[in-house]
């Protein structure tokens, strides 16, 4: 397990879930990341300007959701080649797949932990 | 779907979540402490495959225990180069009692640097599989510490079995002159047919032969315990030589061997040293030459080595071509008390003690004493030792010899005194003088000494036991000096050692001689005293010669001289330059000896004291400074007895007697100066 290949390296996360986002935050600036921290998809949208190199994102978000954050991020073209990953708690809805049509990268199932999340971001940002 | 519904799931799958995150949030926690605890530990902890024959994990102590930087490091060589067998020892260990139990051994393995190290392992299986985890502890020291034990122990034991080795030898050795000489004598004494004049010749050959294995067993322990001094005198390198090959020049004719002296042309023939013990070195080679030689030559080969500074480098080699010695049996050679093979001491003889003198000799010269031999072939000792050169000018000054040719006439009608007590000893001295022409009376003991000398001033030389009833020697003569007697008196002392000799010239005694008492010496001893009281100033050149008359002739009351320039002019044959060159290099030298014997003194160091005092007796005497030679003398002595008893209690005496050494020192100093500003002011050319 080598972690030092994300050192450096910045991550965009945004969920309103609070508790969610902080606990994953805070064990990934332990690896060295740098992190930001959006509370909905509005705030992601204004913090993707920082360039991350990875974008998560939680699927149910209050006003803008992750999909439609998304679909805004694959428009502008200062943000259109970060990856996206977005999280989802339902699978029976199509969100996924309306997900993946928006232009997200990949997806998680919650509940998350934050060794699964971090085996993905490796795939990602290795 | 149902809007209920879909809340009450989605409550669950967030209370779902906050456990989740909780039971991560622990479980990182319990690693860290793990890792903490793993990277911490002073132990070396790792893990393990056995199966794929790798190290999963080591600790920064592993690391370091091996030699590497970081665990990292450690494990990518291992894993690399299989360097270490020890994987597959644990599988061996295993394969027996495949148990959950920990397993432990040691093992002597490689470091990253290439130095060896002692490590102790416990290992144990973890899981199903050959996984294993494992702790490491660096043992070198004590697996060290157990191997010089062992080998301490194994020396001990050699040691032990060299002395029993030594004994059992030396108990042969000296059986067997011991057995001649009663042979002989019972012989003589039942009054059989035969000659008695071969046989008693024979007794006297088996005495000196008993005689020699004494003096070298006194030798070799004198230069074990490091009490041997070196002397600083000018000798004839030839005469050293001519003195050691006249020893052994009979044998070798009588063997029909060869002998050749190679005596580089660029070796001088003055130094300054120790001929006598340079002369005890060469004898005994060659004898030893001699005596393993039966047909060939004998080389003694002396080249000038390359060297920097004031003295050379000269090597001496005595080369045979005799029997020869085995690679694996030269160590033995030169170790005390061991002949190479117990066979060869039998046919050959000797103790094997000639060639460990030697080694320590050369030693104390600042060589060593080297071997090359090969068996049927012969053998070359050979050493190299710095010596220093006479200076040019002394080459012209004419050497007188030492000892007074014995001229045994002069002993006709001497009335001589024997104080002895054992009766045999007694009648052997007695019969020696009567049979040289002297009167002789004897008594028992110190107190008739005493009342018959007192009434008898016919004596001219007494020879007085040591160890004698009623009064023993030493007091007698102390009572007879304090009376008055002046008369030569000579010591018998059965001890070689100094201290004895102390205690005789200490006493008041002039002269002294070790039993048992050889007719050539005791003759010489007398003549030399008859001729001394013949002459009004003997001129002996012979330390303690010297030292003895400076004593008798100056005691207390009359100062001595500073300086018997004319006798000392007389010695150089009248060479006043090399007169001054001498004293003012000994002036030179004596500055700086004096202020380390000061310094040496304070801190204790009376070995050292003793060292420069002797060498300032040796040069004043040399130069017949009297005064400063008698100091000198009385400070030697006063350390000689500290030195041998090792008790130093009495500093504010040497510091006294330091004192007085450094007076005399002045005073001669300043005589020097005085008569080298005369001399350039006579020399200075006067107006015309």
């Amino acid at each position: 397990m080598n972690n030092n290949q994300l050192k450096g390296k910045s991550i965009l996360i945004a969920d309103d879930e609070d508790y969610v986002r902080q606990h994953l935050a805070k064990h990934l600036e332990n690896l060295g990341l740098t992190i930001y921290q959006a509370g909905s998809g509005d705030e992601a949208l204004i913090l993707a300007e920082n360039e991350p190199s990875l974008i998560i994102l939680d699927v149910k978000m209050p006003n803008l959701d992750g999909i439609q954050t998304t679909r805004r991020l694959k428009e502008n073209g200062k943000t259109r080649a970060i990856p996206v990953i977005l999280l989802s708690a339902m699978v029976q809805n199509g969100e996924v797949s309306e997900g993946m049509a928006a232009g997200a990268s990949g997806y998680l199932l919650k509940p998350i932990t934050f060794a699964r999340l971090l085996d993905s971001i490796k795939e990602y940002i290795g | 779907m149902d809007f209920n519904d879909e809340n009450i799931q989605e409550d669950e799958r967030r209370l779902l979540q906050k456990e989740l995150i909780q039971l991560e949030d622990e479980k990182i926690v319990a690693e860290q402490r793990y890792r903490s605890l793993f990277e911490s530990a002073l132990v070396g902890l790792f893990r393990g495959d056995l199966e794929k024959g790798v190290l999963l994990e080591a600790n920064q102590e592993t690391a370091r225990i091996f030699g590497y930087d970081s665990a990292k490091e450690l494990i990518e060589f291992f894993n690399s180069n299989r360097g270490y067998n020890f994987l597959v020892r644990v599988r061996s260990l295993f394969r027996e009692a495949f148990s959950n139990e920990t397993r432990t051994f040691s093992s002597k393995l490689r470091r990253a640097d290439g130095s060896e190290i002692w490590v102790q392992f416990w290992i144990r299986f973890i899981g199903q599989s050959l996984n294993v985890e494992g702790a490491v502890r660096e043992i070198t020291d004590q697996v060290e510490a157990i191997e010089k034990f062992r080998q301490a122990k194994l020396e001990a034991e050699e040691a032990n079995k060299a002395k029993s080795r030594f004994l059992a030898t030396m108990s042969h050795e000296i059986r067997t002159p011991l057995n001649g000489i009663i042979g002989y004598t019972e012989i003589i004494a039942s009054g059989d047919s035969g000659d008695p004049k071969a046989y008693a010749r024979k007794i006297l050959d088996e005495s000196d032969r008993l005689m020699l294995l004494l003096n070298q067993l006194l030798d070799l322990s004198r230069l074990e315990a490091e009490k041997t001094e070196l002397e600083t005198i000018l000798f004839d390198l030839n005469e050293v030589l001519n003195d050691a090959e006249s020893v052994v020049m009979k044998d070798i004719l009588e063997k029909g061997l060869d002998y050749r002296r190679d005596r580089g042309r660029s070796v001088p023939q003055w130094f300054i040293g120790d001929p006598l013990r340079l002369g005890q070195i060469l004898m005994n080679l060659l004898t030893n030459a001699v005596k393993f030689t039966d047909k060939g030559k004998i080389v003694l080969r002396l080249r000038r080595k390359k060297s920097s500074g004031r003295s050379l480098r000269i090597e001496f080699s005595v080369i045979d071509t005799g029997i020869g010695i085995p690679l694996d049996k030269q160590d033995a050679i030169f170790a005390s008390f061991e002949q190479a093979d117990s066979s060869i001491s039998r046919r050959y003889g000797g103790s094997g003690l000639g060639v460990p003198i030697c080694r320590e000799l050369v030693d104390l010269m600042d060589g060593t004493l080297l071997l090359d031999s090969i068996p049927g072939e012969g053998s070359d000792f050979h050493f190299t030792i710095p010596m220093t050169p006479a200076p040019e000018s002394v080459k012209d000054v004419p050497v007188k010899k030492y000892a007074n040719p014995v001229n045994e006439k002069l002993l006709k009608g001497v009335s001589v005194l024997i104080v002895e007590d054992y009766e045999t000893n007694r009648e052997i001295v007695r019969h020696h003088l009567e049979k040289a022409g002297c009167l002789v009376d004897c008594v028992n003991d110190g107190k008739e000494a005493v009342e018959f000398l007192l009434h008898n001033d016919s004596v001219r030389l007494v020879f007085m036991d040591m160890h004698l009833p009623v009064m023993d020697g030493l007091t007698a003569t102390r009572e007879l000096r304090s009376r008055g007697f002046t008369g030569p008196i000579i010591g018998l002392t059965a001890s070689a050692y100094a201290n004895d000799r102390i205690k005789c010239l200490g006493a008041g005694m002039d002269d002294f001689l070790t039993k048992p008492i050889r007719r050539a010496a005791l003759l010489s001893k007398a003549v030399d005293w008859i001729i001394s009281q013949n002459i009004e100033s003997g001129t002996l050149r012979i330390e303690d010669k010297t030292e003895r008359f400076l004593l008798t002739e100056y005691d207390s009351v009359t100062p001595a001289s500073v300086i018997r320039y004319n006798d000392l002019l007389e010695e150089l044959n009248g060479a006043e330059d090399l007169a001054f060159e001498l004293m003012n290099g000994f002036v030179e030298n004596t500055a700086a000896g004096l202020k380390k014997a000061a310094a040496d003194l304070h801190a204790g160091m009376f070995s050292e004291v003793h060292r420069e005092v002797h060498s300032i007796k040796g040069g004043a005497l040399n130069l017949m400074a009297d005064d400063l030679a008698i100091q000198a003398i009385n400070l030697e002595r006063a350390l000689r007895d500290t030195v041998d008893i090792d008790v130093y209690d009495d500093i504010e005496g040497f510091e006294d007697l330091l004192e007085k050494l450094k007076k005399a020192f002045n005073g001669f100093e300043e005589w020097l100066r005085k008569r080298e500003n005369n001399e350039t002011a006579e020399r200075q050319p006067g107006p015309l």
